[in-house]
Parts: structure tokens; C-alpha cells; sequence
């Protein structure tokens, strides 16, 4: 046993038995005890508990470690019948992080995935499979496996960081990336923000079953509510937040809080009379990432219609000029790019407008694309700084380039369509 | 007259699956409401019944039932309270019932399908909306007979009377004819009660699917349910909105026009908005949503500022707009319909239509506080169980709809839709009726799928649900209701069976086989050849000549024509408006039919024919 994980369990050891509920039935619940812990840090797998983390479960008996014989342990989630228990995990401190899985009543691990590369934040699918993060060259990707590991896929296909936070109940996976919150199917088609208000720094979201989304933004508990297209406040007690918490009923949450200069821990937050009752508290470590161990309503199942074996996929924008921020010029025609393996970006094509701002275009499947809008001398007015992706075969829609999720489209037959049903090819020359 | 065969149509919709012997089951499926003149009693029509029932609001129990036509669908009380009128939608009456003894008085004459009541305010005419009809019959009680019938919009079906009686207003739930693939067109059609004329026809665009409409107390202000369909956009997904606007129209002289509002939010639609009621005081209105089984409680006079504001026209379109005026969305029964609130505004009460039951909702509290049962027999069939998921938006994605969004009260939506999954503006498809077609294999428009299994299982869960559709016991449950979808009563047959001398001709021209010429037509150019059988249908693909440029293929799956009068538009994408134009526009080589010999006269009489199918 590591120096760290020693640690920890002694500390874990020494407070057993103390968290009082009141009648709010919190027990079991799992949390990840880390001695060394900073939510900024906390996106890239290598980052995040430098001196270990230990997965914890907490009964109304007592406590102990989930996985004890691991060198770290953390990023627990249950599944929806409450008896089972994914997280990542390191045998040693120089193995990458896996995922696994263990019994709530308990046994021996198994482990789900393999390899050189860190996977961690996994998620139960409701169809039966899971999905989790990888670790890649150019920061992470999302990737969803059979029950045990086998036959695994690749949903996001751009660079950058991509982290895993929860499968919403419409079925889709919610994750981080860059400090915003996404959405993609499970066959990893659909991306796209989750809200286009442009806020502060997002992370560890998670679905509370009024349907609410609760995260932290720079340190501060806060939500996206159905009704709105941006965030809105959560009341919440004094001190710096780390997400996610973890609902115990719509009025209770259990939540990870510091007060300045003390390691983050778990508190039972009940909103409505606004009261914080210590639950997990660890001298000098960290209590966070809390989860109840118990079963859950399973999110809805998605229905994919993708054809694999396609190498392309075909969008359709309903007007470019719908934009939430207005354009200096008018925009005459669009073009996309993808980039090579070294970063660079790749003309894939150009397409004019039709009158109605509308265009229809294949794009190649899988490869990491952005779109830039022109004027009619071919300048630049906007171009995309982030990348997205397109699945084999999938049909893309949208409003604008712009618009937010909160538009919804005027009910008109775009004026592309009436020109040819064709999409224009914009494959440049990108196999 | 010759006699001629008809399909044997099929009488109940609730017919048990226990035994073609056994007694069918029948469901009371409470639909509108009304209050008795001293607010005692709440009057429910049980159009699964056939019933008026008649409930005590003290006690919460039920204080009397009367018999009544068939199907019916709508009621409304004499100003005095003496009398209550409920249309009788499948008899094409209204009975009139002494509200005293509950007794059935008389039964007056009205239009095809009569679904919605209203009556002026000295209670001398009755208004009756007939929705196949498309009008409204205009009934002097005094005489007991139609003094007139004014045009309306297509699917006439609810009424609602101003506080005055100066007012009827009128809608409609499909929209009105309009061009091939252009956003449909619904209205308000305002009635004058002292001349008994139509006033005004108030434009909703792009608006189908019209519902119950509510009047302020002082007249100047008008809300009622709508759906905004987004039948023109390639349904590629359902988020934002893609499928379905739930929404309002706001309207009146307190607005000075008609704004349309939504009631959905981001990733929580607000699902086949029905019944509408205001708060006398005029603080609140309340809306019921059939699909997603909600009462929304808006803040009447923030509903009233936005439909002000200056960015009032785009907000149609805004699924965060609601949160401007949807106070509370509280759960009630499956399938709410009608809303009735108390004259204190205190109670309102909600109809359950597929629980059996009446939810009393505390409007101070904004919770259901009592259920009233309306005596629903204790076993579901399947046939019950797959009716009520038929009507469930729980299973697409964010709730947005259901069946019933486009099968409207279980028929059609007389849209087309951009459904294909496989590519943007193609194969553009009409939208089927449903009625009587479980021996009508294959389905789809390209015949797709060889029974309704496949066609409502994984087919809609992938590509209209986008979400977890119906698997298993859920999927037999829907089919089993489809199937026992019947046909309406045919209004174009003459009750002996006999046919007018105009479908006489109409069926010889069916069934020919010479053109007037002489010469032979082909087989495969004979009517009777492919709207062959019982259902009017050879069940075969055929090329005849409609498919489209944006058609994969030509074979279209040949129709049945069963009721194929009321299911307008026509042809595999709804490109033709009438029966008339099928053979007028779309047909100049004879490939569906040898129709170009014949003149407009013997078309017409080929039309009273197909009538009677």
C-alpha cells in the first residue's frame, strides 16, 4: 500500500462513524477521499490526485475502501439497479488509470478496460454498455464499450480535452470541454453545447431529477434549467464548491465545500431553509466526487441509425446569418476545414448561400471540422474556434451558426433544398 | 338504385381482445366539460360511454348519467341552466337534456361529426362546430332545425361563447387547404351572434392543429392551444424544438393583433396543448398538455407583456420564452382535455380522458388535490393500454410528441412531412389515416414495412422519437390499438345501402374497362384492378406516374380507400388538394387511371363514388 493511500485510510479509519443525515436517507453513499486535491486541475487524468485518491463507501455500519489493494481509486458511478460500482483505478503509481468494476456487497475487481493510455469518469449507458475517457495525444475522447471492455468505439473526433460527466435522462452523454458543457448521442453524433450563453469555466455536471444540470463555475455551485437558455444561480452555503454533488431528494444534496485554506468536504446541503450539515469530514484530505449507492431510474435509450460503413456525413444549416451575435458584413457563402495530423488546418470546400442563408453539405465522417462564414469578396466575417465532428452516414441540421439551443427553426422548406436535394461535396481531399 | 357491398365497419374502439363474443369493454374517456348554472354540478361528456355524467362538486361523486348518441365529444349549458347540449359526433346530433331530471329531450339535427357546443346568450340559437364538415351548423332551438351553416376552418371542432354572448369563436383541427408544400394556415373564425354571420377569420400561420379557445370575461382578450408543426424542415432530429411548437395564440383587443407564444422549454416540451381556461380576475390562465399529461399555471399579465413586448414576433420560436409566464407545470392524469375553473377561480377542474377520472386541481395551491373516478371498468385491455401510448409523448425525445401529435384524435394531421431519414427534401410523405387498417399490409408510403410492428417500433423509436420508443409488451399493446382504430360512420352512403344515381355513374367509372372510345383499357390501368378488395387496395407497389424528382423510387404503395374522402390531401406526398386534382393535375399520361376522357361532370360523379368507400 502507497504512503498516500496509508494515509488516507487511516484518516477514513479514525472519523468512521461520524456523519449524521438527519432523516434524509444518505447511506450508502461512495465518495473519493484525495490528501491532495484542486478542482482546476482536476480535467486531465495525470493531474488530478498527485498524491493519490482513495474511492470510499460509507455505510450505516462503517466505512472502508472500495478497492484497497489499489494505488488510487476514484470517479465512482453506480448502476441504475444500485449493485454495482464503476470507477478508475491505478494498480501502481506508474500504471495508467483503467476503468473497473466492483460489486456494491463487495469481491475482487474486474477490470473493463486495457492499455497504456488513462481512462477514468466512466458512466453506465442504459442500453447495457459503458462509456468512458481516454486519454489521447492531443488531450482526451469519449469512448463508449461493451459491459466488459470489449468492442470499443470512438464518439468525439477533435482535439482537445474531453471528460465524461453523466448520461442524461434523454439518453445523451454530458461532458466537459474546454470549460463547457456538451452533449453527444450515444454513437456520438449531435454534439453541441449544451447552452450558448458563453459563461464562466464549467465543470463536473451532473443531472438532478427535476432535470436541472448542476455544475460548478469557478468554484461556485450554479444550473442549467430547462427554461433557460443560461445559467442560473443555486442557492448554496458559504465556501468554494467541487463538483459533482450527488441528490438525495429534490430539497438535498449532498455537496464537496471548503472554507479558505481547508481540504474540500462533504456536506448534506438542504435547500429549502437553506441548512449545511457535515457529513464527510477528513483532517487535511480532501472528501469529494460524493455518490449514493442505490438504485436510480435508467435514462432512456437511443436509437442509433448510423451506417458505419459510410465515410461521410451530411449537413444542413437552415440560414448562417442566424446568429445570437450580429455580423459586421453580410455572409455570401460558407467553408470548412479540417486539420491534418500535425494541427494544421485543411480547406475541405467553399458553398454559397442560397437567399435564405441556408447550405447543404457533405462533409467527411470522423475527422475533426470547423466552419468559417465569408463575405462576398471571399473575406473572412467569422470562422469557428472550436472543432467538431460528424459520424459516418449522419444527417446534421441546424438553425444557424449561431443560434443557441433555445431556437427552434421557423417552418419553411429551405431554399437549398428547392435548388438540389444533393449535398454539395466538401471533402477536399481528406481520406 | 343498386345495392353494394360495404366493408363491415368496426363500431368501438375499446372492443376487449379477450373474445370477438365477449361484451366489449368500454372506457368512460371523460372529454369536455361544463359547470350547471348554480355551479353545483360538473357535466362530463364520456365519449367512450356514449354518456353525460353528471357530477356532484360538494360531495365529488357522481350524481346522474343520461345516455346519449354516439361518440359524443362536446357540451355546454342553456343560460338558465334548464338545458344541456352535448354534440354527438358519430350520430351527427346534438341532444338536448333536461339538466333537472337528466333526461333526453330531443335530438336536433347538425352537420357531419358535430364535436364542440356554444350557445348564444339569450339561448335561442345553438352553434355546433362539425368537424368533418369543416363548419358550423347554426340550430334554431325554438324550431329544432339548422337555420344556416357557416363556413369554417378545415376539422371545425370547438366552440367557445364570449361572457356576453355576443361572440362565438371557432377552431379547427387541421389546417385549411393551402399550396403544396407551404406553411400551413390555420384561423379563429369569429361568429356575430346577433346577425349570425362570421365576423372575422383571425390568420394563424403556420399553425395546425387548433384547440380549445378561452375569452376574458371583458372580451378583450382571446388565448387558445395550438401546435406550430415543423412539417417542412427534414425531421433530422427532435431537439429544439424540431418536430413541434406546443404553443399559443394570444389575440384580442388587449394585444391589438395575434401573437403566438410558446409554452415548451429547452429540453421539457409542453406536449399536444388542449383545453384553456382564464381566472375571472384575469391573473392566470391555464392550459392542459394531452401528451405530456401537465397543467401549465401561466401569470396571465406577464403572457399579456410579452405578447407586447417589442420582440413579441420572434418569440414563437424561443423555447426560453415561456419562462416569462409559465409559473408551475403540475402533473395531472393521461390525456387531460378539457379545463373547467369555478367562477371564484378557486377550483379547476381537469379531464382525464384516458385515466377515466376528473382531477380537481386547488388553484391557490397549485396542486391536485382530489380525483374524481368516473367508474372505468377494473380490467385494461390491451387495446386501453396501447391507446394510452398512442397518446404519450413520454417516449420521444424531451417529450415533444406522440402518435397523437399527427394522428389527431387518432386520425390525420392532413399534413406532409419530410421524414426520411436518408437525406435532406426527399421522399416527401403524406400523413396515412389510421382507421381500419390492420389488414392493410404493407405500410410506409414506399411499403416499406410489412406490418405495424415494424412501422411503430423500431422505425419511430430511430427515426421520428429519436429516443427509446415501444418495445415488447408496450409495442403489441399499440398495435393492438391501432388495429382496432374503426372507420368513422360514412356520410355519403344512403342508409339502405342503395347508391345515388351520381355514384352509380361514379362506380361504373370505377369499375370500367373500355374507355369511351371503346378501346380496351390495360388491366393495370383499371381502377378496380389495383383498389381491388375490401379495403379498396391491391396491396402492391405500383409506378403510376406520381413520383416525384425527390422520389427514390416511383413504386408508391397503393392506398386503401377506406373513408378516403376525409383524408385530404392526396397522393403519396399530398401534392394534390382534392380527389379532382389527382386526375386533373397529376395524372396527364393516364398511368393512374385512364381519367383524361372524361369530362368534369363524369369526374364529379367518379368522386361521389369514391365517397361512399
Amino acid at each position: 500500500m502507497s504512503v498516500a493511500l496509508a494515509t488516507v485510510a487511516a484518516v477514513v479509519a479514525a472519523l468512521c462513524g461520524r456523519a449524521h443525515a438527519g432523516e434524509v436517507p444518505v447511506r450508502p453513499f461512495l465518495f473519493t477521499a484525495a490528501p491532495q486535491y484542486e478542482p482546476a486541475d482536476g480535467s486531465r487524468a495525470s493531474n488530478r490526485f498527485p498524491k493519490g485518491a482513495t474511492l470510499i463507501l460509507v455505510r450505516e455500519t462503517g466505512r472502508r475502501p472500495v478497492a484497497p489493494a489499489f494505488y488510487a481509486s476514484a470517479d465512482p458511478t453506480v448502476s441504475f439497479d444500485g449493485s454495482r460500482i464503476l470507477f478508475s483505478g491505478k494498480t501502481a503509481a506508474g500504471s495508467p488509470w483503467q476503468i473497473w468494476e466492483i460489486s456494491a456487497a463487495g469481491g475482487d475487481p474486474r477490470q473493463i478496460t486495457r492499455g497504456q493510455t488513462d481512462c477514468t469518469h466512466p458512466l453506465y449507458i442504459p442500453d447495457g454498455r459503458i462509456a468512458y475517457t481516454r486519454a489521447s495525444a492531443g488531450g482526451s475522447d469519449i469512448e463508449i464499450a461493451d459491459a466488459n471492455g470489449a468492442s470499443p468505439r470512438r464518439l468525439t473526433y477533435a482535439p482537445g480535452l474531453r471528460i465524461t460527466q453523466d448520461v442524461l435522462r434523454d439518453g445523451r452523454i454530458l461532458f466537459e470541454s474546454d470549460g463547457e458543457l456538451y452533449t453527444v448521442y450515444p454513437d456520438g453524433t449531435g454534439v453541441e453545447s449544451l447552452r450558448c450563453d458563453h459563461g464562466p469555466s464549467r465543470r463536473d455536471a451532473r443531472q438532478v431529477s427535476s432535470g436541472d444540470v448542476i455544475f460548478t463555475a469557478d468554484g461556485r455551485l450554479a444550473r442549467f434549467t430547462s427554461a433557460l437558455a443560461s445559467q442560473a444561480e443555486v442557492a448554496q452555503p458559504e465556501g468554494q464548491s467541487a463538483g459533482p454533488i450527488a441528490e438525495v431528494s429534490p430539497g438535498a444534496w449532498v455537496v464537496a465545500l471548503r472554507k479558505p485554506h481547508g481540504p474540500f468536504a462533504l456536506y448534506l446541503w438542504r435547500l429549502e431553509g437553506r441548512r449545511l450539515e457535515p457529513l464527510q469530514t477528513l483532517p487535511g484530505t480532501n472528501a469529494i466526487q460524493p455518490v449514493l449507492l442505490r438504485p436510480r431510474v435508467p435514462p432512456k435509450q437511443f436509437p442509433s441509425g448510423l451506417v458505419e460503413t459510410r465515410t461521410n456525413g451530411n449537413l444542413l444549416c437552415l440560414d448562417a446569418r442566424a446568429s445570437k451575435t450580429p455580423f459586421a458584413e453580410p455572409v455570401a457563402s460558407v467553408q470548412v476545414y479540417t486539420r491534418d495530423d500535425a494541427g494544421a488546418p485543411v480547406l475541405l470546400g467553399r458553398q454559397g448561400l442560397a437567399g435564405d442563408g441556408s447550405f447543404y453539405i457533405q462533409v467527411p465522417a470522423d475527422r475533426p471540422l470547423r466552419m468559417e462564414l465569408l463575405n462576398a469578396a471571399g473575406r473572412s466575417v467569422r470562422a469557428e474556434r472550436g472543432w467538431f465532428w460528424m459520424r459516418p452516414s449522419e444527417q446534421r441540421i441546424c438553425v444557424g451558426c449561431h443560434a443557441g439551443p433555445e431556437r427552434s427553426p421557423e417552418n419553411k422548406v429551405p431554399e437549398i433544398l428547392l435548388r438540389s436535394i444533393v449535398p454539395e461535396k466538401l471533402l477536399g481531399t481528406t481520406k | 338504385m343498386r345495392p353494394r357491398i360495404m366493408a363491415l365497419p368496426l363500431l368501438c374502439a375499446a372492443v376487449s381482445s379477450a373474445a370477438n363474443t365477449a361484451k366489449p369493454i368500454r372506457y368512460p374517456s371523460p372529454d369536455d366539460m361544463a359547470l350547471s348554472a348554480d355551479g353545483s354540478r360538473l357535466y362530463v361528456v364520456c365519449g367512450g360511454t356514449d354518456e353525460l355524467v353528471a357530477i356532484d362538486r360538494r360531495t365529488k361523486t357522481i350524481a346522474g348519467r343520461v345516455t346519449v348518441g354516439r361518440l359524443p365529444r362536446g357540451v355546454t349549458v342553456s343560460p338558465d341552466g334548464s338545458r344541456i347540449y352535448v354534440a354527438n359526433s358519430w350520430s351527427d346530433t346534438v341532444s338536448e337534456i333536461d339538466a333537472t331530471s337528466l333526461r333526453l329531450l330531443r335530438n336536433l339535427p347538425a352537420g357531419f361529426e358535430p364535436t364542440g357546443v356554444a350557445l348564444d346568450g339569450r339561448g335561442e340559437f345553438l352553434y355546433a362546430a362539425n368537424r368533418i364538415g369543416g363548419n358550423i351548423s347554426v340550430i334554431d332551438l325554438h324550431s329544432a332545425t339548422e337555420a344556416r351553416r357557416l363556413v369554417a376552418g378545415r376539422g371545425t371542432s370547438w366552440l367557445t361563447v364570449s361572457a356576453d354572448g355576443a361572440r362565438v369563436y371557432a377552431t379547427h383541427i387541421y389546417p385549411n387547404p393551402g399550396k403544396f408544400r407551404s406553411p400551413p394556415e390555420s384561423e379563429i373564425t369569429q361568429i356575430d351572434t346577433a346577425s349570425r354571420t362570421v365576423v372575422s377569420r383571425l390568420p394563424l400561420h403556420n399553425v395546425a392543429g387548433v384547440f380549445h379557445v378561452a375569452i376574458s370575461t371583458d372580451g378583450r382578450l382571446g388565448i387558445a392551444a395550438q401546435m406550430r408543426p415543423k412539417n417542412l424542415i427534414p425531421l433530422a432530429h427532435v431537439e429544439h424544438g424540431w418536430a413541434f411548437g406546443n404553443s399559443l395564440a394570444v389575440f384580442g383587443e388587449d394585444i391589438g393583433g395575434i401573437v403566438q407564444l410558446p409554452l415548451d422549454a429547452i429540453e421539457d416540451y409542453f406536449s399536444l396543448p388542449f383545453g384553456v381556461a382564464l381566472a375571472p380576475d384575469q391573473s392566470k390562465a391555464y392550459v392542459s398538455a394531452s401528451g405530456s399529461n401537465e397543467v401549465a399555471i401561466l401569470d396571465l399579465r406577464r403572457l399579456v407583456a410579452a405578447a407586447k413586448s417589442r420582440d413579441a414576433a420572434s418569440l414563437a420560436n424561443d423555447l426560453s420564452a415561456a419562462a416569462r409566464y409559465v409559473i408551475r407545470r403540475v402533473p395531472v392524469g393521461r390525456n387531460p382535455r378539457s379545463l373547467v375553473l369555478t367562477p371564484d377561480g378557486a377550483t379547476l377542474y381537469v379531464a382525464n380522458r384516458l385515466d377515466d377520472s376528473i382531477a380537481v386541481l386547488d388553484t391557490a395551491r397549485g396542486e391536485v388535490t382530489a380525483t374524481i373516478p368516473l367508474g372505468a371498468p377494473a380490467e385494461l385491455t390491451a387495446e386501453r393500454r396501447g391507446e394510452r401510448l398512442f397518446y404519450s409523448s413520454n417516449y420521444a425525445f424531451g417529450n415533444q410528441f406522440g402518435c397523437a401529435n399527427c394522428h389527431l384524435d387518432a386520425t390525420i394531421d392532413g399534413l406532409s412531412w419530410d421524414l426520411e431519414p436518408d437525406g435532406f427534401g426527399v421522399d416527401i410523405v403524406d400523413n396515412r389515416s389510421l382507421e381500419d387498417i390492420g389488414d392493410t399490409a404493407p405500410y410506409k408510403w414506399n411499403g416499406g414495412n410489412p406490418d405495424l410492428q415494424t412501422e411503430c417500433g423500431p422505425r419511430t423509436e430511430r427515426f421520428f422519437f429519436r429516443s427509446q420508443g415501444f418495445r415488447g409488451d408496450d409495442l403489441e399493446d399499440l398495435v393492438s390499438f391501432i388495429k382496432s382504430i374503426p372507420l368513422r360512420p360514412n356520410r355519403f352512403r344512403l342508409p339502405d345501402g342503395q347508391l345515388t344515381p351520381a355514384q352509380e355513374r361514379g362506380q361504373a367509372i370505377f369499375e370500367r374497362t373500355i374507355r369511351k372510345d371503346g378501346t380496351p383499357i390495360p388491366g393495370e390501368l383499371q381502377c378496380l384492378v389495383c383498389h381491388s378488395g375490401p379495403y379498396h387496395t391491391s396491396q402492391v407497389l405500383a409506378d403510376v406516374g406520381t413520383g416525384k424528382p425527390t422520389d427514390r423510387s416511383p413504386q408508391i404503395d397503393i392506398p386503401h380507400l377506406t373513408n378516403v374522402v376525409y383524408s385530404a390531401p392526396y397522393l403519396h406526398d399530398g401534392s394534390a388538394r382534392t380527389l379532382e386534382e389527382i386526375w386533373t393535375v397529376f395524372n396527364p399520361n393516364d398511368k393512374h387511371g385512364v381519367t383524361n376522357d372524361l369530362t368534369k361532370d363524369e369526374l364529379n360523379d367518379l368522386i361521389e363514388y369514391l365517397k361512399t368507400l
